[in-house]
């Protein structure tokens, strides 16, 4: 029986040669994330090439992603935050067409590797904190300095917000990851399951049933998982980049 | 309901003993399709509420227990960083830790509470 963590290894496709002691190569990881790309971009030309005043159906959803999308900003940074929308609906539609993607049988999941996540993670962290000081100056450091506090207290009230601050990459790209980790071992769990009852005769056939129902179940959970782990994130984002913009509010 | 049923058409029926018993035949009949509907609309309506329930606690879970952890690693690494730069070896992450700590009950808190800034609108 395969491991279920024998999704996740790395395997290099084409080698590109070396820096240093590590290897660079082209991966798997690196071709699903550019068919991911790839997928996105050409439904967007797809859907957007007809540009009828009435929408087809393709049309039509991509218009709903946009929307979604614009929504969720909106009610989140308010109308200024309109100028990162084509940051924060770039990390969704990344995010959901990897979660998706990673659904297919087969296919690797790039969003089940902490350092793609962490590395989305942190390209929100470094906008939110470039905004923030571009647009405010040292004002913006008033985000760490709670109100209302006793001046004894302040200090520690400050380094326990700064690494409050600090903590927030960390916890915004593990929670992507752990979510898509968790899930996929657990539908590999249960398949391996189905095959070693299914090994053992009669009985075993009939036993494997209740894993493979199982299975099913845990599918129609992971697509759940799989779009509201890219809301989450992408909401997220709007919230720290409401931060950025109204440091103090 | 086909309880009263059934005795409405018990006393409709009386004249006749042959119309009585296939009256009340067909009753039972519908009586137990109207059982079978309901036990599987509710076992459906079981299934789909310890999916969801398990789903929504399982991500709500994974969210606060990030909240945390995360808190927690960035106060370490902070203090292992101050360490390795100041040379102080034990005190910087043990302090760290413990600042970490606290920052990741913060961020616990706000995420319990509903709230997303990092402090509290100020009353100004």
């Amino acid at each position: 029986m395969a491991s279920p963590l024998d999704q996740f290894v790395i395997k290099p496709i084409i080698p590109l040669g070396k820096i240093g002691a590590s290897e660079i190569a082209f991966t798997n990881a690196s071709l699903f994330m550019m068919l991911v790309v790839g997928a996105i971009g050409l439904f967007f030309m797809a859907a957007t090439s007809q540009r009828a005043l009435v929408p087809g159906r393709m049309q039509a959803f991509a218009e709903m992603l946009y929307e979604f999308v614009a929504n969720t900003l909106k009610s989140a940074a308010g109308k200024e935050g309109m100028q990162f929308f084509p940051l924060v609906f770039s990390l969704f539609l990344f995010v959901l067409t990897a979660n998706f993607m990673g659904m297919i049988p087969g296919a690797f999941t790039v969003t089940s590797h902490i350092i793609v996540t962490f590395a989305l993670a942190m390209l929100v962290f470094l906008t939110v904190i470039g905004v923030g000081f571009a647009k405010h100056g040292t004002h913006f450091l008033g985000l760490f300095v709670p109100g209302g506090a006793p001046a004894a207290l302040v200090p520690f009230l400050v380094v326990i917000e700064v690494i409050s601050f600090l903590s927030r990459p960390i916890s915004l790209g593990m929670r992507l990851f752990a979510n898509m980790l968790a899930g996929h071992i657990a539908l590999k769990v249960f398949a391996g399951f189905v095959v070693s009852l299914g090994a053992l005769g009669i009985g075993g056939i009939l036993g494997a049933t209740l894993p493979l129902g199982m299975i099913v179940a845990l599918t129609a959970l992971e697509f759940l998982v799989a779009f509201l782990q890219a809301y989450v994130f992408t909401i997220l984002t709007c919230v720290y980049l409401n931060d950025a913009l109204h440091p103090g509010h | 309901m086909s309880e009263q049923n059934k005795q409405a058409g018990r006393a409709s029926a009386k004249p006749e003993a042959s119309a009585e018993t296939e009256l009340s035949a067909r009753l039972r009949d519908i009586d137990a399709r109207l059982a079978s509907i309901h036990a599987e609309r509710t076992t459906a309506d079981a299934l789909k509420g310890v999916l969801q329930a398990d789903g929504t606690a399982m991500a709500r879970g994974m969210k606060l227990v990030s909240e945390f952890v995360a808190g927690i690693a960035a106060g370490g690494m902070l203090g292992w960083l101050i360490d390795r730069f100041a040379g102080i070896q034990p005190f910087g992450l043990l302090i760290g830790l413990m600042f970490g700590f606290a920052a990741g009950l913060r961020n616990l808190y706000r995420a319990t509470q509903g709230q997303s800034g990092a402090v509290q609108p100020k009353a100004d």
